[in-house]
C-alpha cells in the first residue's frame, strides 16, 4: 500500500528562494494567474487583453500617487496591529470617525469660529486639532473591540467588520441630521469647509499634499522606530510571535494589546482627518456606497502582503494601488465583454482573496520545510 | 389574521430559519476549535450558488418544486466541501487561522459576485422560472420542522455520539487527542461537512425562501448576524436556536420604528449593535459552566512536526 504524507519541519537554514521579496512578488504573481485563470474559466477572457492592461496600469503611475500615500499610511496602521496579532480589519471604521472628527472640528466645534482669521497660525492650529481629533476618534472607535477582546475573549474581527457599518450609519445620521448642510444644491450633504482649513497643494503635482506626505513619511518612520528601538515595540513583538513567553516574562498581555489597538486606530483615524481636509472637503450622504474609496479594507491587501516587516509597506503600497486601478482599467477597456455585473469590485475581491491564500501558504515555507513524502 | 401569517412566515420565520442554521453549523465549526472567520464570505458565496443551481435546475427539471429541493441539496454539498478544504488547511499547516479565515472570507465574496452573475447570465438566456418557496407550499412548514429536528440532530450528535465527543475533545485539546491516536485532521474533515452543509442550507434558504432572487452583494454581512447569534448561544446548538428567536425578531422588528420617528440610519445600524451588544453580554455570563465554555484551543495552529 503507498501511504503518502506531509511532512513539515522547523527550517533552520534560509537560502534566497525563501527571502521576502520573493515569496512576495512570486505569490503576487501566482495570485494574479490564479484570479485570471478563475475569471476566464467563468467568463472567458483573452489573456493577451488581460495582461496588456496590467501591464499599462504599471507603467502609468503619477495617477496612482495619492492612494499610494493613503495606503501607506493606512497600511502602517493596520500592520503594527497584526504584529501585536490585533487583526485590525476595522481601519474602514476609524477612517470615517477620523473623518467625522475632522469636520467637527473645523465646522462644528467653539474653535472654529474662534479661529476664522486668515493668518497662517491659526489656521495651522485648527489643521492640527482637527487632525488631532479624527485621530483620537480612530483611537477609540478602534479601543472598544479591542476592549472586548481584552475582557470577553470574542475575537476582534466580527465585531470591527460590524462596527465599520455601525460607522457608515453614523456618519450618514450626521450628515443627514444635525450636520446638514445649507448650500448643497438639494443634495444630502455637510457643506464644504472654509479654504483656509483645506490643506496644501503641492504645485506642480496636484494630486498631493504637503502635510499628507509628511504625515506618511513621520508615521512611517515612527511605528518603524517604536517596534525597533522600544520596549513597547519588542512587547508587540512578543505578543504576536510567542504571547506565552510574554506572559512568563511578567508583562500584561491585555495592556499590550490595549495599546496596539490604540497605536493602530489612532493612525487610521489621522488617514481620515487627512482625507476630509485634503480632497473631499465635506461628508457625503450614504458614504459606505463606495465614497470612502475602501480604503480601509485595500489597505488590509498592503500590510498582509508587507507582513511583520515594515520595509515593505511602501513596496506593497505601489503593488497594491497599481492593482486596484488595474481592476477600473480592466473593466473601461473590455466593457460589453463582461456580462454585467462582472465588476471591478469581484476582481478585486477574487485577486485580494486568492492572492491571500497564495502567499499565506507558501510564507510557511520561510520558517517551516514542507516535503511530500510518499512511503511504500 | 391570515395576512399577519403571511407577513410572519414570509419574513420572521424566514430570518429565524436562516440564523439559527447558520448559526448551528458555526457551533459545529468552533466546537472542533477553529476560528470561522470565513463565514461571511461561504455564506455570501452559498446564497449565489443556491440562485444559479436553482436556475440551472429549473431549465433541467420541469418541477419546479423539485428543482428548488435539489439545488438546496447542491448548495449545502458544494459549501460543505469548501469547508471541508477550510478545516483541513488550518489544521495540517502551521498558519494563523485567522490568516486563513480572513483569504477565504475575501475570495468567497469574489467567487459569490462572479457565480451570481454566471445564474443571471443562463437566465437571460433561457428566461426560466424558479419556484421561490413561498407561503403556499407545504414547504414552509416543512422548513420549519426541518429546522428544528436539525438543531436537534446538532445537538445530539455533539454531546451523545462518538463523533461529537472527539470534536468536542479535538477543539480542547488536539495535541491530547491525536497522541492517543485519533486523527485530529479527519475529525476536523467530518466537523468541516457537518457544519459546512448546515452554512450552505442557510445560506440556500436565505436566496430561495428569504429573499427571492439574487442582486449584487446579497447576503453580505448576514454571515457576521448569523456569527453573532452563534456566539451569544455560547457554541450550544439548543441554546442557538433560542437566542436565535429574540435576535430574528429585533432584526425583523426593529425597522418598523422608522414610523415611530426613528432615523433611517439609526434603523440601519440597529441590528449591528444588536449583535455586538448581544455577543458581549452573554459572553461574560458564562465563565462558570464547562458546558458552555469557549473551546480552549479555538485559534491556536495545530500541526504536528514529524522526524524524518
Amino acid at each position: 500500500m503507498v501511504k503518502i504524507s506531509l511532512v513539515i519541519t522547523k527550517r533552520y537554514k534560509r537560502t534566497i528562494i525563501e527571502s521576502t521579496p520573493v515569496i512576495l512578488m512570486g505569490s503576487l504573481l501566482t495570485g494574479l494567474v490564479m484570479s485570471y485563470l478563475i475569471i476566464w474559466a467563468t467568463v472567458g477572457l483573452d489573456p493577451l487583453s488581460f495582461f496588456t492592461t496590467f501591464y499599462q496600469t504599471l507603467v502609468s503611475y503619477t495617477g496612482l500617487l495619492e492612494s499610494l500615500l493613503f495606503l501607506t499610511i493606512l497600511g502602517t496602521a493596520i500592520s503594527i496591529a497584526f504584529y501585536g496579532s490585533y487583526w485590525n480589519v476595522g481601519a474602514e471604521g476609524q477612517y470615517v470617525l477620523g473623518m467625522l472628527g475632522a469636520i467637527y472640528v473645523v465646522m462644528f466645534s467653539p474653535l472654529s469660529g474662534f479661529l476664522s482669521g486668515n493668518d497662517l497660525v491659526s489656521a495651522a492650529v485648527l489643521k492640527l486639532a482637527a487632525i488631532l481629533l479624527g485621530g483620537a476618534l480612530g483611537a477609540l472607535w478602534s479601543l472598544i473591540p479591542g476592549l472586548i477582546k481584552v475582557f470577553t475573549k470574542i475575537s476582534e474581527i466580527p465585531i470591527m467588520l460590524l462596527m465599520n457599518y455601525i460607522a457608515y450609519s453614523l456618519s450618514d445620521y450626521l450628515t443627514a441630521g444635525p450636520w446638514k448642510g445649507r448650500y448643497t444644491y438639494g443634495y444630502i450633504r455637510t457643506d464644504m469647509i472654509s479654504e483656509s482649513a483645506r490643506l496644501t497643494v503641492i504645485p506642480g503635482l496636484e494630486t498631493l499634499r504637503y502635510e499628507v506626505v509628511i504625515a506618511a513619511i513621520v508615521v512611517l518612520v515612527s511605528i518603524y522606530l517604536i517596534l525597533d528601538h522600544t520596549l513597547l515595540g519588542l512587547k508587540i513583538k512578543f505578543l504576536g510571535t510567542n504571547p506565552t513567553a510574554l506572559k512568563s516574562s511578567g508583562f500584561d498581555e491585555r495592556k499590550v494589546t490595549v495599546s496596539v489597538a490604540t497605536i493602530s486606530g489612532f493612525i487610521a483615524g489621522l488617514a481620515g482627518a487627512m482625507r476630509l481636509l485634503g480632497y473631499d472637503y465635506r461628508l457625503p450622504y450614504n458614504i459606505g456606497d463606495g465614497k470612502t474609496g475602501f480604503y480601509g479594507y485595500t489597505a488590509i491587501l498592503v500590510a498582509w502582503l508587507s507582513f511583520r516587516d515594515i520595509r515593505f509597506i511602501v513596496p506593497s503600497a505601489i503593488i497594491v494601488s497599481a492593482l486596484s486601478s488595474f481592476g477600473y482599467r480592466i473593466q473601461m477597456s473590455l466593457k460589453g465583454l463582461l456580462p454585467p455585473g462582472i465588476s471591478a469590485y469581484a476582481f478585486s475581491q477574487i485577486f485580494i482573496g486568492t492572492t491571500l491564500i497564495v502567499y499565506t501558504l507558501t510564507r510557511i515555507t520561510k520558517e517551516f520545510s514542507v516535503k511530500l513524502v510518499i512511503r511504500r | 389574521m391570515n395576512e399577519f401569517l403571511d407577513w410572519f412566515v414570509r419574513t420572521l420565520a424566514s430570518a429565524y430559519v436562516v440564523y439559527t442554521l447558520v448559526g448551528v453549523g458555526n457551533a459545529i465549526i468552533e466546537r472542533s476549535g477553529v476560528l470561522n472567520l470565513g463565514i461571511d464570505g461561504l455564506f455570501m458565496l452559498s446564497a449565489s450558488l443556491a440562485y444559479t443551481y436553482a436556475i440551472q435546475m429549473s431549465s433541467l427539471i420541469q418541477t419546479g418544486f423539485l428543482a428548488v429541493g435539489i439545488s438546496l441539496l447542491l448548495t449545502a454539498a458544494t459549501t460543505a466541501l469548501l469547508y471541508s478544504l477550510f478545516m483541513v488547511l488550518n489544521t495540517v499547516l502551521p498558519i494563523s487561522q485567522g490568516a486563513i479565515g480572513l483569504s477565504f472570507m475575501f475570495v468567497g465574496y469574489g467567487l459569490a459576485a462572479i457565480v451570481g452573475n454566471i445564474g443571471r447570465l443562463i437566465f437571460s438566456l433561457q428566461r426560466v422560472r424558479i419556484e421561490y418557496i413561498s407561503i403556499t407550499h407545504v414547504g414552509a412548514v416543512f422548513i420549519y420542522l426541518t429546522t428544528i429536528l436539525a438543531v436537534l440532530l446538532a445537538y445530539l450528535l455533539l454531546y451523545k455520539y462518538k463523533l461529537g465527543v472527539l470534536i468536542r475533545a479535538v477543539g480542547e485539546d488536539p495535541r491530547l487527542v491525536s497522541q492517543i491516536g485519533v486523527n485530529v485532521t479527519y475529525v476536523r474533515l467530518l466537523s468541516g461537512l457537518l457544519g459546512g452543509a448546515f452554512i450552505g442550507l442557510g445560506g440556500a434558504l436565505f436566496t430561495l425562501w428569504r429573499v427571492g432572487g439574487w442582486s449584487q452583494g446579497q447576503g453580505l454581512n448576514h454571515g457576521w448576524l448569523a456569527y453573532a447569534v452563534s456566539i451569544a448561544g455560547w457554541r450550544f446548538p439548543p441554546l442557538v436556536a433560542l437566542v436565535s428567536i429574540f435576535f430574528s425578531a429585533a432584526y425583523v422588528l426593529l425597522p418598523h420604528f422608522q414610523s415611530l420617528g426613528m432615523p433611517i440610519e439609526v434603523s440601519t445600524a440597529a441590528p449591528y449593535i444588536t449583535s455586538i451588544v448581544l455577543m458581549v453580554v452573554v459572553s461574560t455570563l458564562h465563565r462558570k459552566s464547562r458546558l458552555l465554555a469557549d473551546p480552549k484551543s479555538l485559534g491556536r495552529s495545530f500541526y504536528r512536526e514529524e522526524q524524518v
